[in-house]
């Protein structure tokens, strides 16, 4: 999979996920997944499950702290990484 | 016996009381915490009314909980997510002049005048108000200890009074009725502050000397997992929100130390609590009902029961009497539907400077729960609706009213109406239908916007609907007619 179609794909994921209304384009790498878009506890664990099941991966949970998986950059990064090791 | 008591008479205990990320605390430990800031705070805590406690989970929450208890203060748990202006105004409302917080939570109060704030983590203490009223000590078995959170308009919170009495007897109903013991291990995740995690986990714990560990990271299955195994949990209390995500995660290995999961906060949907028996056999499912008003523990499903009486939500627990009252005021008989009330040692004082919702809630020493439900031949209750108006996000209550009031401020709303839709993940969430003033425009994105800069995030509808006008019922009050939809 091209780093581009993990970018597109993960913030189709992003916006399914969200509870509250955004869409694709208000999506940049500086975004953050809780401030910017109401992520909480409970979106991200759905987030992570959905992200896992789309790419078909196992995430090293030992990665994925609250920093990495709240920002895209380093969400979208910790799912490269997680493919490459695949 | 007092609330505080629970620490005092183990200051001597050198068992390990809690476990949060790296850090370990004996209870004799956390009595030493605690009395140390007691003593330094004692002159300042005089003259505050009650004492706000503003800090997320962490092992500095429950020093900074048993700190109010010991300066004999009623505590006022504050949600560590807040937004400056909900801040305020509780602060104002429940007559806070001392306030308990962490360095990054003390930048919220930047805009509150008078009020001194103690930083638990540089053990530093702000002192901006030279208020010299002598205020009253909360000493008594039946005085007020804790202002719980439970909803509320921003003019018109609803604040519940809990004395000692009340939490007392719910934690000794709910350490029988689940049989916790000195030698458990239970792991929080949930919010510190919310009534049910408060009574039923924190201090029912501390009560029989068992060990506390509060997840230090956001709630994974697979960190769950792991924890569990590390720290030989054997015991964990959650909603149904995030139960349901372990689901996907049911291959799992037996993990031995877990005993016990129990459900409660909001409501669990039969199927999601089949799928869960039949995945964790080895784990036994105890469903729970309560209320803030209630301390908050009224009723457990046990686990010997969860399989032929899956649809109800248990027996009270001892102690609490429970009645269903028909619409004419006559108690119903079995499978007839009307409001669960409920009688006992663990109803609430009433609600903080608010005595007419108070005179509403109870009735002749009868707490009118506001959820409609039956029992069947064998005293097995079951809910089937809800007479009041909240929105229940996981295990959240929701007040529709606060959040039309937001709304209703922004200079462009006309009208606004807030109601739940029901939500797969987190059981049912807000939604706004919004008529705007005339000759003027706003986007959704900018209306929601202007919500978070004002709401907490749970409160923020999930989508704003623009009608060209609300239905109003004769008296021009909203017409609540919106059922709730599958979302």
């Amino acid at each position: 999979m091209l780093n581009k179609d993990i970018n597109n794909e993960l913030k189709k994921i992003i916006v399914k996920n969200s509870r509250l209304k955004t869409s694709v384009a208000n999506i940049s790498d500086n975004s953050d997944l809780i401030n910017d878009f109401g992520y909480d506890s409970v979106s991200l664990i759905e987030l992570i499950v959905n992200i896992e099941q789309t790419f078909n991966i196992t995430f090293n949970y030992d990665m994925l702290s609250i920093d990495i998986i709240s920002n895209f950059k380093n969400l979208c990064d910790c799912i490269k990484t997680t493919l490459k090791n695949s | 016996m007092l609330i505080k008591d629970i620490l005092l008479r183990q200051k001597s205990n050198d068992n390990l009381a809690v476990t949060f990320g790296k850090e370990k605390l004996t209870y004799r430990q956390l009595f030493e915490f605690v009395q140390k800031n007691a003593d330094k705070l004692k002159i300042y805590a005089s003259n505050s009314h009650n004492i706000g406690l503003l800090l997320p989970n962490s092992s500095n929450y429950i020093i900074g909980l048993f700190t109010i208890l010991f300066l004999d203060k009623a505590a006022v748990p504050l949600e560590a997510s807040i937004k400056k202006s909900e801040l305020k105004n509780i602060i104002n409302y429940c007559d806070i002049n001392l306030i308990i917080t962490d360095t990054k939570h003390k930048k919220l109060l930047t805009d509150v005048e008078n009020i001194n704030i103690f930083d638990i983590e540089t053990n530093t203490l702000e002192i901006n108000s030279q208020s010299c009223i002598k205020c009253d000590l909360q000493t008594h078995f039946d005085d007020v200890t804790m202002l719980m959170h439970t909803s509320g308009s921003s003019d018109k919170p609803k604040r519940v009074m809990l004395t000692n009495r009340n939490i007392i007897s719910n934690i000794e109903a709910n350490i029988e009725a689940l049989n916790i013991k000195e030698n458990d291990k239970t792991l929080i995740s949930l919010p510190m502050y919310f009534s049910y995690c408060n009574t039923a986990q924190l201090l029912s714990h501390m009560y029989v000397g068992a060990q506390i560990v509060i997840l230090d990271t956001i709630f994974l299955p697979h960190i769950f997992f792991s924890i569990v195994e590390k720290e030989k949990i054997t015991n964990f209390m959650t909603v149904p929100t995030i139960i349901k995500t372990l689901l996907n995660y049911s291959n799992q290995k037996t993990i031995q130390s877990l005993k016990w999961i129990s459900i409660g906060g909001a409501p669990i949907d039969n199927e999601t609590f089949k799928k869960l028996i039949e995945s964790f056999k080895d784990i036994e499912f105890i469903k729970t009902y309560g209320l803030t008003e209630a301390s908050p523990r009224v009723s457990t499903l046990l686990s010997k029961d969860c399989r032929t009486k899956t649809a109800s939500i248990g027996k009270p627990m001892k102690g609490i009497e429970v009645k269903i009252i028909l619409e004419n005021g006559n108690e119903a008989k079995e499978y007839e539907k009307g409001e669960l009330s409920l009688k006992g040692d663990n109803v609430m004082k009433g609600y903080y400077k608010n005595t007419q919702e108070t005179a509403k809630t109870i009735k002749d020493g009868w707490l009118h729960t506001g959820d409609i439900g039956y029992y069947d031949e064998e005293g097995f209750i079951y809910l089937s609706g809800r007479k009041k108006n909240i929105i229940i996000s996981n295990g959240i209550n929701i007040y529709p009213e606060e959040i039309e009031d937001v709304l209703m401020s922004h200079h462009a709303v006309e009208q606004a109406y807030v109601y739940g839709i029901l939500n797969e993940t987190y059981g049912e969430i807000p939604e706004a239908k919004i008529v705007i003033k005339k000759e003027t425009a706003i986007s959704d994105m900018e209306l929601l916007q202007y919500c978070r800069e004002k709401l907490s995030d749970y409160k923020i509808p999930a989508k704003i609907i623009f009608v060209d006008k609300l239905q109003y019922t004769n008296n021009m009050k909203i017409k609540r007619t919106e059922s709730l939809n599958v979302k």
